[in-house]
């Protein structure tokens, strides 16, 4: 038995001795337990009957049929030992009556929200709107010519940079996107001479990405890339037939181009450093094993099954018209071969479900803007359009190409001050956190999910949009009870899904 | 088809968050009497009753839970956001998981 001491007896130093030594086991059984109370939680219905119980800080549980009734009646009795010891330890409830316990919480929701506090860390400047490609679900217009009208000018590129490298983040990825950046390659050039320059006397460290078809590639390009140390993305569709069906150019021979740009890019400046990304059209729908077996070709371990964006010209495109469940039937199908080839050995992962397990799985959060509360806009992205206008997201620009200049927030002869009093920032406040809209607020998979501010305007003419015909609604509640009803049902799932956030 | 629902048993937010999301394909009206709220529309199939009494449970346990965790949320996100602003304890102060100074009759 333990004497009773005052506090001020015991001294400091009795304390954190008192502290730091293990206790007898029977010590810790006999925990305060039959008077606890409830942290904040939701849950959902699992289709094997359990409940799936998820913390405010994304910790999750399933537990058997009924705990969440035993425990808003405090029915301790009808929870077993070790389920109450895990509800305790996942937060979701507490047995002190002690404020100080909430520290823990509190530190947890704020490593959670760690994008929130940041500004943003991705500048992509739209060097040129010019392309050689005519794809027909692109959501921003392309040009084949006129060099002067669709490219940057120097001065506004300058202006741009200037402001990149006036913006509050040490570390910054500066992106350059298209058309095809690479029709504009001396003037990528340019800005990467300017940004160094510049970027050392703020010191501040910035990483370069040039996204391409593939198509203008060639070894001086690379050794440049090589030198800089810039990454490569590129577009890769899937097998030959659809990526040359989705993505048109004279000759039909976009496929072969990518082909012999990835495996100059792998010689040149590393396979760590070049990465593709695939957009899903209806096309795309029934081949998810051969486009995924299109990225194992080229040595990926990985791929990003992405529905296309309803923006811009895929609004009008046939190819580009699918519904939600159509796209997620094609992601299910993708995931179980995925998790097939995990079976056998081979690690190979699917980039989304990968964001959502960083996030289910850890303390930590991707910073992915779709899936951020508060919305990834201004904390996580900014794009500067060839013109020299400013936008919220990459979404926003394609929402432009259809007049529709609402994330707009300046120029590049503005100053952030001006640019930050926009008054659409403060309409993001409200419509980018998704703990206080309808429907998402009493929604059990909130903490894992953004709000997307951009996609229900430009889908249903409303910010805060309407959850129940909201495709990303849709496709996020979706893809998370697959992730979780595979968790549930397939003995082996949480191990090949925790082998994907640990990289290993 | 009418529902009639105990206001003694049921919290008007409960119904609300249900109807919210069963309006996508039904127009549900709410209506108020002295100790039942009445819910009418004319779609309704007894399957179409039945899921959405049972999506209404959930959502009446979701509320219970609000209720009683609502106010720690908001401390939480509070000092989340805000560490500076409320101190839940002292710096150097000790945290007692394991209610050792409660034992020790602290």
């Amino acid at each position: 038995m333990t004497p009773l001491i005052s506090l001020k007896e015991m001294g400091i130093n009795n304390i954190r001795k008192e502290f730091r030594k293990f206790q007898k086991l029977q010590f810790y059984d006999d925990l305060d337990s039959n008077s606890f109370s409830l942290l904040p939680f939701n849950f959902k219905r699992l289709n094997s009957g359990r409940q799936l119980i998820i913390s405010m800080v994304g910790d999750y549980l399933i537990v058997p049929n009924g705990t969440v009734e035993n425990l808003l009646k405090k029915n301790i009795e009808n929870i077993d030992k070790s389920l109450y010891y895990d509800l305790l330890s996942n937060h979701v409830v507490s047995d002190s009556h002690d404020i100080k316990s909430l520290e823990l919480l509190a530190n947890r929701y704020r490593a959670k929200k760690t994008n929130a506090f940041n500004f943003a860390q991705l500048h992509i400047f739209v060097i040129t709107l010019r392309c050689e490609h005519t794809c027909q679900y692109c959501q921003v217009s392309r040009v084949s010519q006129n060099k002067e009208k669709f490219d940057f000018s120097h001065l506004n590129l300058y202006k741009g940079i200037n402001l990149m490298l006036a913006s509050p983040e040490n570390n910054i990825t500066m992106e350059f996107q298209g058309g095809e950046a690479l029709l504009a390659f001396d003037l990528i050039k340019d800005a990467i001479s300017y940004t160094k320059e510049k970027a050392r006397l703020v010191n501040k460290k910035i990483n370069y990405v040039i996204c391409t078809n593939l198509a203008p590639i060639n070894d001086e390009i690379l050794e440049y890339c090589k030198l800089e140390k810039i990454l490569v993305s590129c577009s890769l569709d899937g097998h030959e037939e659809l990526h040359n069906e989705n993505r048109k150019r004279p000759g039909r021979n976009s496929y072969s181009l990518v082909e012999k740009g990835l495996n100059l890019s792998f010689d040149i400046v590393g396979r760590e450093n070049v990465s593709a990304l695939m957009t899903t059209t209806t096309l795309s729908l029934e081949h998810p094993i051969k486009i995924i077996d299109e990225y194992r070709k080229f040595g990926f371990n990985s791929v990003f099954l992405r529905p296309i964006s309803p923006y811009g010209f895929a609004t009008k495109n046939k190819n580009s018209n699918y519904q939600t469940n159509e796209f997620i039937k094609f992601y299910n199908k993708g995931l179980d071969y995925i998790l097939e080839l995990n079976r056998k050995g081979e690690y190979f992962k699917e980039t989304y479900t990968a964001i959502l397990l960083k996030k289910i799985l850890t303390a930590f959060s991707e910073n992915y803007v779709d899936l951020m509360s508060p919305s990834g806009l201004i904390n996580s992205v900014i794009v500067y359009d060839y013109d020299g206008k400013i936008f919220l997201s990459d979404e926003a620009r394609m929402l432009a190409q259809m007049k529709d200049f609402t994330f707009q927030i300046g120029t590049v002869n503005d100053s952030w001050e001006k640019l930050l009093n926009n008054p659409i920032i403060e309409k993001i406040g409200d419509a980018g956190v998704n703990d206080y809209m309808a429907g998402c607020s009493t929604c059990a998979y909130n903490i894992y999910c953004g709000a997307d501010p951009v996609l229900h305007h430009a889908t249903q003419g409303d910010m805060y949009g309407f959850r129940p015909e909201s495709s990303f609604c849709q496709r996020n509640m979706s893809v998370l009870d697959i992730i979780f009803e595979k968790i549930d049902s397939e003995p082996d799932a949480l191990d090949i899904f925790k082998s994907w956030v640990n990289n290993e | 088809m009418i529902v009639t629902l105990q206001k003694s048993i049921y919290n008007i937010k409960a119904i609300r968050n249900t109807v919210y999301w069963f309006s996508k394909n039904f127009e549900i009206l709410i209506s108020e009497q002295s100790d039942v709220f009445e819910l009418s529309c004319a779609e309704f199939s007894e399957k179409n009753k039945k899921e959405f009494i049972q999506s209404l449970n959930d959502f009446s346990l979701r509320e219970q839970i609000n209720i009683e965790t609502k106010d720690i949320k908001n401390l939480v996100i509070s000092k989340a956001f805000y560490p500076d602003l409320i101190k839940f304890k002292d710096i150097g102060e000790f945290d007692d998981p394991v209610n050792i100074f409660k034992r020790n009759g602290n």
